[in-house]
């Protein structure tokens, strides 16, 4: 039934991405498929407020370049609901957490 | 088991660690006990109580004494036959010139600061040595490898900058117990007690104020004679009461905004205090003691205890009053402390005493000591497996097992059943002006700079750079090292003095800098270009350095547009990780309205735009431009 009430609301058109920090703060984007993923990946770091060449995108371990798009088959194929890894390096001693 | 092969590239292997810290103390155990044996490591810093809830190699004996040697005499109890070599000492230090970088296999970096991490990166650069990277934040952590010319340097990626807060979220309309005690911190405690030539945007401007600033200025001021107490409730009243109206003059402001609640000392406090507590009499401890303490003579024990508004008033006053009886040398250049028992007593105080005034929930002593001082527990757990995973990366580098580097992301919950991430490493960043020779760009406005300007917040902050050298053409405008003569330093200094436009080598829209480190073997190229002026919340500094990141938008520029254009929902979650198939399980009104804000932006022409979490549905919606 979830998929069902679900489903009309996304046009064929787009996918919904999670992206996920290292501490689970987890961000929802709906994305077009032929767009590049940039875009997410901007909005994803102004919301946090980092610089978006601060964070490594990744999916199952896979990079994400700024310049793919979901449909990008060879090496990404996205799929709606698909959950992307945003990392940051640690720098012992400060904090972004707060 | 280690393969022969992997027996003999260990055994034969000098390797380099750099700090003696958390992962330093796990690190130079876990190489030692996989067999290697020739381990040369720098720390500068010695023992200290809080490090030994877990860094093992040391105990309570040793506090104080060289945190890289204490490390190496307890690994060598326990391998006896092996050499470990310690230096107690800064590694940015001359001695360690890329010459004695080069002797080494690999460098391991187990460090605290961003500061030595870039330092080490452009040595290692330099002598060509491979480093092994590594970093934690209490369950986060991560390892990378850098090689030069194979992967990525440690300066191809960004660091994330510190948390930083919109200066009027701070100064007029807090909503989170963070933003009081940053106000606390940065602006009241700095403005009480740090320089007073420091810009400080404490005071509210309300919108006639030409001739209200001059006042507020003089209520800081304290005169010889001036009782310290009524001085106290002065400033209290000013900050808690008048202040707090002035803002809500200002009504626009709090249209849709909770009215903060003015407080004044005469309304919480009793008339005099002095009866109740002799405490500035007769505490017997000397001038500048980072232990003296406002909570003993208030009857105040427990810093995990919530105090209510009066026992902060008094919290705060006592304190305040401490700061100018025992410590009144110290006033002028004081900046916070987390350690400074006093400082976070008063900034707890006045930080809960604002949360008060505007309906913010109040926080312990201990909580907000661990809010200001940015504190996240570090986790001995996490240091151990970051440990681990360097040594496993330093034996795939001295085998030269290129195809199998890894990075290696620690996570808080597991993503996809691991808690530990693998990627592999990044091919070198073409704009990194560290290990490439992309030059800078630098905004500037070349008539209100000076020189000093450029090399504190330019070279040496952004740039990192130990000992800068600074060429314009042909001329040397600026050197640091001990071989100069005093014609030259005095030359140098009258320089740092000038604006830029009004140096020997006039720097104008369009020049180009050299800017060298001699130690780092680090020289980039600066193009200067000329701006009047800078934007005060967003461009502080006054000056905007770019090109040293990768800019977002070096193509797709239509996508980027279009998405600014949007109007964008955004909700977030902190318990994402539930399977997909539960995420609906709304109540039949908040389907319905998530509904309709779903409608409310979707069209097919959207390319990107953020959505609420499909399990939770809020209402929070926040317009992003």
């Amino acid at each position: 039934m979830s998929a069902a009430d679900k489903k009309p609301l996304i046009p064929p058109s787009h996918i919904t991405i999670k992206i996920k920090s290292q501490d689970d703060i987890c961000v929802y984007f709906r994305i077009k498929r032929d767009v590049e993923l940039r875009t997410m990946m901007q909005a994803y770091s102004d919301k946090v407020g980092q610089q978006m060449s601060a964070f490594r995108f990744h999916c199952d371990g896979i990079r994400i370049k700024p310049n793919q798009t979901p449909n990008e088959e060879l090496q990404l194929d996205l799929e709606d609901g698909d959950e992307i890894d945003a990392f940051v390096d640690q720098i012992a001693g400060f904090s972004h957490r707060h | 088991m280690a393969t022969q092969q992997q027996q003999s590239a260990i055994k034969g292997a000098k390797v380099l660690m750099v700090g003696a810290g958390g992962i330093g103390c796990e690190l130079l155990k876990t190489l030692a006990l996989s067999g290697f044996e020739d381990i040369h490591i720098i720390d500068m810093d010695t023992i200290e109580v809080s490090n030994l809830n877990r860094q093992f190699l040391f105990r309570r004996s040793h506090v104080g004494q060289s945190k890289a040697k204490v490390a190496r005499d307890a690994v060598l109890r326990f391998r006896p036959n092996i050499n470990i070599r310690s230096y107690h000492a800064n590694v940015k230090n001359p001695e360690f010139d890329v010459d004695f970088f080069k002797q080494f296999d690999v460098v391991l970096n187990g460090l605290d600061n961003l500061d030595a991490r870039r330092h080490v990166n452009r040595l290692c650069l330099a002598a060509d040595v491979p480093l092994v990277e590594s970093g934690t934040t209490g369950f986060l952590g991560q390892v990378t490898v850098h090689i030069k010319g194979k992967t990525e340097c440690y300066e191809c990626q960004t660091k994330p900058a510190p948390k930083t807060y919109p200066v009027c979220t701070i100064t007029s309309t807090p909503t989170k117990f963070v933003h009081c005690i940053v106000w606390a911190k940065d602006l009241l405690f700095a403005k009480l007690f740090g320089d007073k030539n420091q810009d400080n945007d404490l005071n509210v401007r309300s919108n006639n104020s030409a001739s209200s600033s001059k006042e507020t200025e003089d209520v800081f001021e304290r005169s010889e004679d001036e009782d310290i107490e009524q001085y106290g409730r002065k400033i209290y009243d000013h900050v808690f009461g008048s202040n707090i109206e002035a803002a809500l003059s200002n009504e626009e402001t709090w249209k849709n905004r909770r009215r903060p609640r003015p407080i004044y000392s005469k309304d919480v406090l009793p008339e005099s205090l002095t009866q109740q507590n002799g405490s500035t009499q007769n505490c017997s401890v000397t001038d500048g003691d980072l232990m003296v303490s406002a909570m003993p003579s208030l009857g105040l024990k427990n810093p995990q205890e919530l105090w209510g508004l009066t026992q902060n008033s008094l919290v705060f006053i006592e304190a305040l009053k401490l700061f100018f009886a025992k410590r009144k040398k110290e006033i002028g250049h004081l900046t916070f402390d987390k350690d400074d028992q006093l400082a976070v007593e008063f900034v707890t105080a006045a930080a809960n005493i604002r949360a008060e005034s505007f309906g913010i929930p109040l926080h312990s002593l201990f909580e907000a000591k661990g809010i200001a001082g940015n504190i996240v527990h570090a986790v001995a757990t996490t240091n151990a497996i970051i440990a681990g995973l360097i040594v496993i990366e330093a034996i795939k580098v001295l085998k030269k097992d290129v195809d199998k580097f890894r990075m290696t992301y620690c996570l808080e919950h597991p993503s996809k059943k691991l808690l530990l991430m693998p990627i592999e490493p990044y091919e070198p960043n073409p704009a990194c002006y560290v290990c490439s020779e992309t030059p800078l760009v630098l905004e500037i406005n070349t008539r209100k700079s000076k020189l000093r300007d450029l090399v504190d917040k330019i070279v040496k902050t952004k740039l990192g750079m130990n000992l800068p050298l600074i060429m314009h053409g042909n001329s040397l405008l600026y050197e640091v090292g001990d071989d100069l003569d005093d014609i030259m330093v005095a030359n140098y200094n009258a320089n740092l003095e000038k604006y830029l436009s009004e140096l020997p080598s006039p720097i104008l829209n369009g020049s180009i800098l050299t800017v060298e480190d001699l130690q780092q073997e680090l020289s980039c190229k600066i193009n200067v270009k000329h701006r009047e002026e800078f934007d005060e919340e967003k461009e502080p500094e006054g000056m905007v350095l770019s090109g040293w990141t990768p800019s977002p938008a070096t193509n797709g520029e239509s996508a980027s547009t279009s998405n600014n254009e949007n109007p964008v929902d955004v909700t977030e979650s902190s318990s994402g990780s539930e399977p997909a198939s539960k995420k609906r399980r709304l109540s039949e009104t908040e389907a319905s309205n998530h509904k309709k804000e779903t409608e409310n932006v979707e069209s097919e022409d959207d390319d990107i735009m953020e959505v609420e979490n499909p399990m939770m549905v809020s209402k929070k919606k926040i317009r992003v431009e």
